[in-house]
């Protein structure tokens, strides 16, 4: 059995290794563009569906595997009929079973020098250095890059402009918890969980000095334009000089040093065939839950695919992440190795569940944690609780609650409530009985659901 | 007697239900919650009574709906179960839980038809135990490998889906384990043969019935197998602090100050989750149907002999076997780690089995009640079975010293090992308890919650608990230690078990 | 499992082709093969249907065939059927060797002194189990730490077989463990120097009877009688752990990577 997997990043490389070894009798290629391939160590385990994990970058030929060749090319065009892949410069890879996991790129904002876009680790190299002598930076976007880099972007003011476009998208809820002193400078309360409080937390640095690091929220916004100031010696001395200036929909301006654009990816499938249907929004291949395409015998994983919304668990959604592109690289091994049988993925694709860093603190997203997909329930039929509780090891938790069952939580800190909460949402229990006391800081949760 | 008020009653009329029996006995008078058949007992010394009158008065003068019932009142709501026998009786470590209190032992006759069965006085994480592995390494041993050690059993612990554990489990092997329970692990050669002997239940129990375990409970179990879990399960390398019981500390292998064991806490997790729910939604279906009524609807039940108990307590048994193979694929890690860190093997390593307990399981028992042998279903909730010496279902090594109970403090904290005795045979149905007390806030005053809710146009409602103390978190905080010593010394008091080891935690893996 | 299952019964059976069996295609020839051989059910003349592998009234007269072996499974055409009942075939066959052969067999495998193998009588015969189970013996290496060890021990050399002298040494331990072992237990109860040197005396009465009769005597005998039996249940339970040892050497799995410790001691 010949299988072909191109693309060289997570979701590839993981969809390759886990393939290579549920059928050591299978002959496996790896299709990378790129010498460095992503790859992922360190796994922790948080709970059944949360894990941590680093990534890393390996060179094309450290993998271990027997029988996996990896080869060093650009994908040019797919024959489904003679079933090959076939690659620039000629050449083809014949196969019986393919999957794609070529990636996405992202969009952009605008063009110029002060406007980063993050794609990759060269990327991410280019904005720390840049970091260094930036006082105030606007991220653009509400993905899941913009997600992780509001966690990672410190010592500098953020200006962080988020459009509405699906509710909940954003980290930055709407949650109108009192959390001290989270007020912006027009004196309205920040709706969001992880506000200011947390960012002073965050070491001081960078030429913000002391106020460093604050975060802006600004949504419901666009970007309108972004201008380009003249950083001439004709400015007056004393006044701040800044490279750019955006302009908002809501007809607030911001001067920063760099806009990170991350407002999303399009998939990388303008090369494919037809046949393999698309969706329309951002290109990406449509996939069943099994991660098939609309083509038997090809499959797909990670930025690249998109699921298409019948197949989707209620409790999750699609975020282009790298945990979901890991999730995806082994879900799809598994149908390339012949199928997982009954149990499957197990639960993976049932909860939506992501892990990440903030200001040194962990977070843990659980299920619809924002309401997302939540748009057409009845408001009284949704209840949100939370709590914040400080100290040495300050954390913060809040659950969503749709007709009495967990559909949704986030827990900031060492909680210790990770299962619990992922065993409450799958479990589906009425908590309605509870109120607001389920997260009482004296009732061990954890023992009572034990 | 008093009469039952109509309406709720104060924190003084709830005291006239409850008296002093000894120093370490409390009653709860039938009356107290409405249909009681039995009267309640708990067993609590005088550090620990506070909290539990404490919790009962936040409750009475709270005069609100919803939160969690203060644990003695769950007792007494269990004390109206149809066929319950006796008492239902509550250890040190009480503290409010779904439906039955944690730390709440019941038992229920089998021979009444009336008798329930119900998945709350199991709890969720079936089978959640403890295991002692003792070793004859000393703590001068682990000098400069502790390091090395803790990252050998990080290292061997299967994490992360599709990881290469060292034991490839597959769905046909989870099948397999849920149905043979340890024996799977003993046939696949990851247990020794010494090890099912020295296990509670010895590793299996033969009830179980894969069928009636639900397809959702598989998948939620498989991705966990042999994983060590989150939350209160750990794998902790423990040295023997101090030894009560010289003669019993010798039978288990484990009399020597300074000694070096491994005590492995975990359960079912997932499976067990999902089994317990299924359980609690077909009996809620049933019990219009069979006519039963509870005072809370967490203590959802059914009558044993009807095909939701019939199926539950087969699905329990399934959930039960996959705990003690995850337990004992832990125990083999362990052993490996060991091996590779001190180059010698296991056996050399004198890596036996101490013993192994559960602390959430129902369990068919034959005990002495009102002069007349009688088979009841004991539900153990966190709590521990302790038989005494010469009780047939103990191993024969034991038989002199009556059965260990393992009691894991909670991680961080000092752990004990006890033995069971013929007083605890006669008051408890054979059971003491199982550890982690509560965590105690270092305000103990009480404290008023505020509660604000808020709309909001898009959708959620928040609302925001504001505390002034941070919720304990378990070093080695004075109070802490005193919880699992004040929990056991009660239980040695009520001579209910008796103190054999003391352990002093030097290191602990978290899954 | 179960096609590896059925690999591990038709090689104990001595079946050539064990490694490719179709079970469409030669279940006839397999099922002739075995009448022939091993199940013998029918009179040799009487076994020329079942043999007639390519006919096409085969399939009925196998019906017929596992009817007259009382062969409990519902016979149909269904080939996972079919596998089934080869199976149970297979094992009907095993158990009709091991009838005939277990004597032997057991005998075989077995510790000296079960299943009717001899007791070692005089130096010479005691010699024979042990050097089958340690065939390296009489090496010169082998001497060698024996004789360190008797040296250890304060024992002479060894005069009659090394099998021989290992039993002494093995005596000589015990004693001294039993020794250290009353020691320690009269350190514990409190006792004087003196009442160490009963070397395997023990008091009775310290250990828990679980019930009173009244009378001291009758409890004491009680106690010792409790003791006794506790010792046959020690010793039938260090013998089904050895069973359960032995068959971990067949089922365990492969695939455990046991590098660091070996799997099913």
């Amino acid at each position: 059995m010949r299988c072909v997997v191109v693309g060289g990043g997570i979701a590839g490389v993981c969809c390759a290794e886990e393939l290579c070894r549920l059928r050591p009798d299978y002959s496996v290629t790896l299709v990378s563009e790129d010498r460095t391939l992503k790859g992922v160590t360190n796994v922790v385990q948080l709970s059944q569906s949360v894990e941590e994990f680093d990534v890393v970058e390996r060179d094309l030929t450290t993998l271990p595997q027997r029988n996996l060749r990896v080869v060093q090319a650009r994908a040019a065009g797919l024959d489904l009929d003679a079933r090959e892949l076939r690659l620039q410069g000629g050449g083809g890879l014949p196969y019986d079973r393919l999957c794609l996991c070529v990636g996405a790129t992202p969009r952009r904002l605008a063009e110029g020098p002060n406007v980063l876009v993050l794609r990759d680790c060269d990327s991410v190299a280019s904005l720390a250095a840049r970091l260094n002598t930036a006082r105030q930076v606007a991220l653009v976007g509400n993905g899941g890059i913009a997600l992780e880099l509001a966690h990672a972007l410190r010592g500098v003011e953020v200006v962080w402009v988020v459009r509405h476009g699906q509710i909940g998208d954003s980290f930055f809820d709407l949650d109108a918890a009192e959390v001290e002193g989270a007020r912006d400078e027009h004196g309205e309360r920040y709706g969001h969980a992880v506000g200011p409080r947390w960012a002073h937390a965050l070491p001081a640095g960078g030429p913000g000095g002391d106020a460093g690091g604050r975060l802006t929220l600004e949504r419901d916004c666009e970007v309108v334009r972004v201008v380009y100031l003249h950083t001439g010696s004709g400015c007056a001395q004393g006044t701040p000089v800044w490279p750019a200036r955006l302009d908002l929909s809501n007809g607030r301006s911001y001067s920063v040093d760099l806009v990170i654009s991350a407002i999303g990816v399009d998939a990388r499938s303008a090369w494919l065939p037809l046949q393999l249907e698309r969706c329309e929004d951002d290109g990406g291949i449509l996939v069943d839950e099994e991660l098939r395409t609309s083509v038997p015998g090809v499959w797909a994983a990670g930025d690249c695919c998109t699921v298409r919304a019948e197949a989707q668990a209620p409790l999750w959604f699609q975020m282009r992440l790298w945990t979901q592109a890991r999730q995806m690289g082994l879900y799809a091994a598994q149908g390339l190795a012949g199928g997982g049988g009954m149990l499957g993925a197990g639960l993976t694709f049932e909860l939506f569940s992501h892990a990440t860093r903030f200001a040194g603190l962990k977070v843990v997203l659980l299920g619809l944690y924002n309401g997302q997909k939540l748009d057409a329930e009845p408001a009284c039929d949704l209840i949100s609780y939370s709590r914040a509780t400080e100290g040495d090891q300050p954390t913060f938790v809040r659950v969503l609650l749709l007709r009495g069952r967990m559909v949704g939580a986030v827990l900031v800190g060492e909680t210790e409530l990770e299962e619990t909460f992922e065993n409450l949402i799958l479990d589906r229990l009425d908590l309605s009985g509870f109120g607001p006391a389920l997260l009482d800081p004296d009732v061990e949760l954890d023992h009572v659901f034990d | 007697m008093p009469a039952v008020p109509a309406g709720p009653r104060t924190y003084e009329e709830e005291l006239e239900f409850i008296e002093q029996v000894s120093d370490v006995e409390w009653c709860v008078r039938p009356g107290f919650v409405p249909g009681m058949n039995v009267p309640g007992v708990f067993y609590v010394n005088a550090a620990l009574r506070e909290l539990i009158f404490e919790e009962l008065q936040i409750f009475a003068q709270r005069a609100q709906h919803g939160g969690f019932l203060p644990a003695v009142k769950q007792v007494a709501n269990v004390a109206a179960l149809p066929g319950i026998v006796q008492r239902s009786i509550a250890l040190p470590d009480m503290h409010s839980g779904y439906g039955f209190a944690i730390g709440n032992v019941a038992a229920f006759d089998m021979a009444d038809p009336r008798a329930v069965v119900s998945p709350g006085g199991v709890g969720f994480d079936i089978n959640c135990g403890v295991r002692l592995i003792r070793t004859n390494l000393s703590e001068a041993d682990l000098e400069g490998r502790k390091e090395a050690l803790a990252q050998a059993l990080f290292d061997h612990i299967p994490v992360g889906v599709g990881s290469q554990g060292i034991i490839p489990t597959t769905a046909a092997d989870l099948e397999a384990a849920l149905e043979m329970g340890m024996d799977w692990s003993l046939r696949e050669g990851y247990a020794w043969a010494e090890d099912k002997e020295h296990c509670e239940e010895y590793g299996r129990m033969l009830g179980a019935d894969p069928t009636k375990v639900s397809l959702r409970a598989k998948k939620r179990g498989l991705p966990q197998m042999g994983t060590l879990g989150a939350g209160n399960h750990y794998a902790e390398i423990q040295v023997v602090e101090h030894v009560f019981d010289a003669a019993a500390a010798r039978k288990m292998g484990i009399n020597r100050v300074g000694q070096v064991c491994v005590m492995i806490h975990s359960g079912s997790r997932g499976l067990g989750h999902q089994v317990a729910t299924d359980a609690l939604t077909a009996m809620e279906r049933a019990m219009a149907r069979d006519g039963i009524h509870v005072n809370d609807r967490q203590l959802a039940c059914a009558r044993i002999n009807s095909q939701e108990g019939q199926d539950y307590l087969a699905a329990m048994a399934c959930a039960a076997n996959y705990a003690w193979v995850n337990r004992a694929s832990m125990t083999f890690l362990c052993r490996q780690a060991f091996a590779k860190v001190f180059g010698r093997s296991p056996a050399e390593l004198d890596m036996h089995l101490v013993y192994d307990v559960s602390h959430n399981i129902a369990k068919v028992e034959q005990h002495m009640v009102d002069g007349e042998l009688k088979q009841l279903l004991v539900h153990r909730k966190g709590s521990t079975r302790a038989f005494p010496p010469h009780h047939p279902l103990i191993p024969v090594d034991y038989q002199l010293t009556g059965q260990p109970v393992l009691i894991g403090g909670t991680m961080g904290t000092h752990s004990y090992v006890l033995t069971g005795t013929a007083k605890g045979m006669a008051e408890t149905f054979g059971s003491t308890c199982h550890g982690a007390g509560r965590a105690r806030s270092r305000n103990s005053s009480r404290r008023q919650l505020n509660y604000q809710e808020v709309l909001d146009s898009l959708k959620a409602k928040g609302i925001a608990i504001r505390v002034a103390s941070p919720k304990l978190v378990m070093e080695e905080a004075p109070e802490s230690y005193k919880d699992v010593s004040a929990v056991v010394d009660t239980c040695h008091q009520a001579g209910i078990s008796k103190k054999a080891v003391r352990l002093r935690p030097v290191a602990v893996i978290k899954g | 499992m179960v096609a590896a299952h059925r690999t591990l019964l038709l090689r104990s059976l001595h079946y050539d082709r064990a490694d490719a069996l179709d079970v469409e295609q030669d279940l006839p020839s397999v099922v002739a093969w075995l009448e022939h051989t091993k199940v013998r059910l029918y009179p040799v003349d009487a076994r020329g249907s079942i043999s007639d592998v390519r006919s096409a009234a085969w399939p009925s007269v196998f019906n017929q065939y596992l009817t007259d072996l009382e062969c409990p499974l519902e016979h149909s055409d269904q080939s996972a059927s079919r596998g089934e009942t080869l199976d149970w075939l297979l094992r009907h066959a095993v158990s009709l060797e091991y009838a005939d052969s277990h004597c032997a067999s057991n005998a075989a495998g077995a510790p000296p002194g079960l299943h009717g193998r001899p007791e070692p009588a005089g130096a010479a015969e005691r010699d024979q189990p042990l050097s089958s189970a340690f065939p390296d013996l009489d090496s010169p290496e082998a001497r060698a730490a024996i004789a360190r060890l008797l040296a250890r021990l304060d024992l002479g050399p060894a005069a009659a077989g090394m099998a021989a002298a290992l039993g002494r040494a093995a005596e000589r331990i015990a004693e001294r463990l039993r020794a250290s072992a009353a020691g320690a237990a009269a350190g514990d109860a409190g006792c004087s120097d003196g009442a160490a040197d009963q070397a395997v005396g023990f008091d009775v009465r310290g250990y828990p009877l679980g019930f009173a009769t009244g009378e001291a005597a009758l409890d004491t005998a009680a106690t010792v009688l409790r003791l006794l039996y506790l010792r046959d249940l020690r010793t039938l339970q260090t013998q089904i752990d050895e069973t359960l040892v032995r068959v971990q050497e067949f089922t365990a799995n492969p695939r455990t990577n046991a590098h660091l410790g070996r799997v099913g001691r």
